[in-house]
């Protein structure tokens, strides 16, 4: 079974994604604080992160230096999601190695699943 | 003096071959000495042998007397040696054949083969002597030495007697051997014949040498020429000279006459105007009044003007920007205060400097790359530069013109740090906000996502129409929000914050894969070209993705499904050269004029997409226009919209 970290501070979003990532098949790790989601990472169970921007009152960018500079995590594949949508912040998400994202106004939960599954298939292919 | 030469050439020719005859001769007699003595100790007591020898010596001592005298009394002219040689030549020739004839008639009795070696060497001493004779002289030696010959043998045949000076050989005596001994003494005769032939041809140097002496006097005779002519050249020019100096005294005279006469005419003058002094004076206070007058108004003139410039100082000293006035050339001629205070430039050490001198005062160094070097001042208009200590500087350059000739730059230096920090304050407020409103809009829509879509159970059909509608509002609120968080771009993209060197290329290709979802729903047809130029540019990266996004949104929202948009990024001249092209719904001639004014929506782009926020071109041109770039588009109503933008590029 497939391990996801989400990192999400809005409880209406990360239930939902719950839900349906569940229904999916996937054991799914709920953290809403940086150092919460770095301890899990070194528990060493996670398969993908699902990393929202705008995770509150920290700086998502940093969490993602941070898992990057570690060798364990680097080729963890991360799924963004935000609400901004702002190109800068895609942008600077993409450079930090981010395979894809999703924004939160535009799209909904069942496209979030449709990308995990994606990123999983690419994985396996490989 | 050509013929002069030839003679002199003649003469020379001449004495060289009266002195080789005498050295030949100096070798030739000891020789002939030895020759008799052998003779004579062979031939003791022969009488007749000691008596022809004797006459031998003789007619050779005449030879040489004769020739030594005619030499001496010789005047040495070319004709006069000519004489000499002829003498000598007939000389010669008597000599031979009376040596023939009494050295034949001495050895007659005694030994007749030695006759032919003796006479042999007469013709070849002859021959000797003779190379610059003549052919026909040299013939007729021959011949002379050929019937000497002949005689002799004849003459030893007949046993006769010899009658000196008329020899007459028996003629009816010729037998076998004698003829044979006459034939022979033909052929050794002509051998010897050769020999002094090929003599003469050896003799050619001789001849070369002559000529070099030729050319030496040729030579010499030129230089004596060119002296000569240097001499009357010489003569010449200073009869000349003295010719004008002569000239020159007689003007001097002359002016100094007529000097003279002037000087007495003037005298007498003077003496009949000294009556009329009065007036004169009285003309001469009224226009020294008339001076002093102007003097005055000049001066009142000159206050004005030092009150007028005073007042100019002040006020550029006092005005509220800082203030550089440069000259044509670039060159600083004046600073304020401001500038002086703010920037801790010191008006002494930048007065009469070039503007690049800007760059040794940190505060305002970064200015001088918005402004130019002396040798190219750029007109800028309101670009902005940031101190180190946060104090933004908004800078522009206005030529100063006078009926349309530039005299020189003035400089603005405007402080905007307040301005700026209340835009960011105000861009912050705005972007915390949104993004605030944004994070519950984007939780209630998918919780309302979700429950439509049956994942809290089953929705009951009035339920479902209820959440439909609660879902579109939500919907338009994050539209709202979103064009609240772009009203704060539009201010942002006026200004650069961070220029760095960027891969326009690479942004496009970012640009696309950031929008892939909606170009697959849409199933558009995209495709980028790119040229192999460098698509670096030096720019705020975040602010010119965002006019590219914008482009290229519009390009996507504004193509029907299954339409086809090109994008291609080229060089062209210092600029880099986007196109956005699409096949969509184009834009309205009415709408064409408005499309980058701030919220303008064109009509049947509202009818195609309800929620869009009329900023995105806006924004475009902003940033596209703080890079220095241009933006522009061509349109037909639908048919589709091509947009094009340049980036200056970094020269790589």
């Amino acid at each position: 079974m497939k391990t996801i970290l989400l990192l999400e501070s809005e409880k209406l979003i990360s239930d939902s994604l719950e839900r349906r990532l569940t229904e999916e098949g996937y054991r799914l790790i709920i953290n809403n604080q940086v150092e919460e989601g770095l301890e899990t990472l070194a528990q060493g169970e996670v398969h993908l992160i699902i990393l929202d921007l705008d995770i509150s009152g920290l700086n998502a960018f940093s969490f993602l230096a941070r898992k990057n500079n570690d060798p364990r995590w680097k080729k963890l594949p991360t799924l963004v999601i935000s609400n901004a949508g702002e190109v800068g912040e895609l942008s600077r998400a993409k450079e930090q190695g981010v395979v894809d994202w999703v924004l939160k106004t535009e799209f909904n939960p069942e496209e979030v699943v449709q990308k995990v599954k994606s990123i999983f298939q690419a994985k396996i292919t490989i | 003096m050509e013929r002069e030469s030839e003679s002199e050439l003649r003469k020379q020719v001449l004495l060289k071959n009266l002195k080789r005859q005498k050295e030949i001769r100096k070798l030739i007699l000891p020789l002939l000495a030895l020759v008799f003595l052998f003779l004579y100790v062979f031939s003791l007591p022969n009488f007749s042998l000691v008596l022809g020898s004797i006459l031998v010596l003789i007619s050779f001592s005449l030879f040489f007397f004769g020739n030594f005298y005619f030499q001496k009394n010789s005047a040495l002219t070319a004709e006069g040696i000519q004489q000499v040689l002829i003498k000598i030549i007939f000389l010669e020739l008597l000599a031979a054949w009376a040596g023939f004839y009494l050295f034949g008639a001495v050895i007659n009795s005694w030994l007749i083969p030695i006759a032919f070696p003796a006479s042999l060497f007469f013709v070849f001493y002859l021959t000797l002597v003779t190379p610059l004779l003549a052919e026909l002289y040299r013939t007729f030696f021959f011949l002379i030495s050929w019937l000497g010959l002949a005689f002799l043998v004849l003459l030893g045949h007949s046993q006769s007697t010899l009658s000196l000076g008329n020899p007459q050989p028996g003629l009816d005596l010729i037998d076998v051997p004698s003829l044979v001994s006459i034939i022979l003494a033909g052929v050794a005769l002509y051998g010897v014949k050769i020999v002094a032939d090929f003599t003469q041809d050896q003799s050619s140097w001789w001849n070369q040498g002559l000529k070099k002496v030729n050319w030496r006097l040729e030579d010499k005779l030129a230089g004596r020429e060119e002296a000569i002519f240097k001499l009357r050249r010489e003569l010449k020019e200073t009869r000349e000279i003295l010719q004008i100096r002569t000239l020159a005294h007689i003007k001097e005279m002359r002016r100094l006459t007529e000097e003279f006469q002037r000087m007495v005419g003037e005298k007498e003058e003077v003496q009949q105007h000294s009556n009329q002094q009065p007036e004169k004076t009285r003309e001469a206070q009224e226009t020294a009044q008339a001076l002093l007058n102007i003097l005055e108004d000049s001066e009142r003139a000159r206050r004005q003007l030092v009150k007028e410039e005073e007042l100019t100082t002040t006020i550029i000293d006092n005005f509220v920007d800082g203030l550089i006035i440069l000259n044509r050339q670039g060159i600083i001629q004046e600073v304020n205060q401001r500038i002086e205070e703010d920037f801790q430039v010191k008006e002494r050490e930048v007065q009469g400097q070039p503007v690049e001198i800007l760059k040794k005062y940190p505060l305002i160094a970064l200015a001088v790359p918005l402004i130019g070097e002396s040798d190219q001042i750029r007109i800028v208009h309101k670009q902005e530069f940031s101190t180190e200590e946060g104090v933004t500087i908004e800078v522009s350059t206005v030529s100063l013109k006078s009926k349309s000739r530039c005299l020189g730059y003035l400089m603005v230096f405007h402080d905007i740090s307040r301005e700026k920090h209340i835009q960011k304050m105000k861009t912050d407020f705005v972007s915390i906000v949104a993004h605030q409103l944004r994070t519950p809009l984007s939780a209630i829509k998918w919780s309302i996502r979700m429950i439509l879509d049956g994942e809290a159970g089953k929705v009951a059909a009035n339920q479902k129409a209820w959440l439909d509608k609660t879902y579109q509002s939500n919907e338009r609120l994050i539209a709202l929000v979103n064009d609240l968080l772009n009203v704060s771009h539009i201010e942002e993209g006026k200004f650069l914050y961070d220029l760095q060197k960027a891969d326009l290329g690479k942004m496009v290709e970012e640009v696309l894969e950031n929008t892939k979802e909606v170009i697959i729903q849409k199933k558009l047809k995209v495709s980028f070209q790119k040229g192999k130029e460098s698509s670096l540019a030096k720019i705020d990266k975040e602010k010119v993705q965002l006019a590219i996004q914008n482009l290229v949104n519009n390009a996507i929202h504004y193509t029907p499904p299954e339409g086809e948009i090109t994008l291609s990024l080229r060089k062209e001249d210092d600029n880099l050269l986007l196109m956005v092209k699409d096949n969509g719904i184009g834009i309205t001639k009415a709408d064409q004029k408005k499309v980058f004014q701030r919220f303008f929506r064109g009509r049947n782009a509202v009818q195609m997409r309800t929620n869009g926020t009329g900023l995105g071109l806006f924004i475009a041109r902003n940033v596209i226009e703080a890079h220095q770039g241009r933006i522009w588009f061509e349109s037909q109503l639908g048919k589709g919209t091509t947009f094009y933008l340049t980036i200056p590029r970094l020269a790589s």
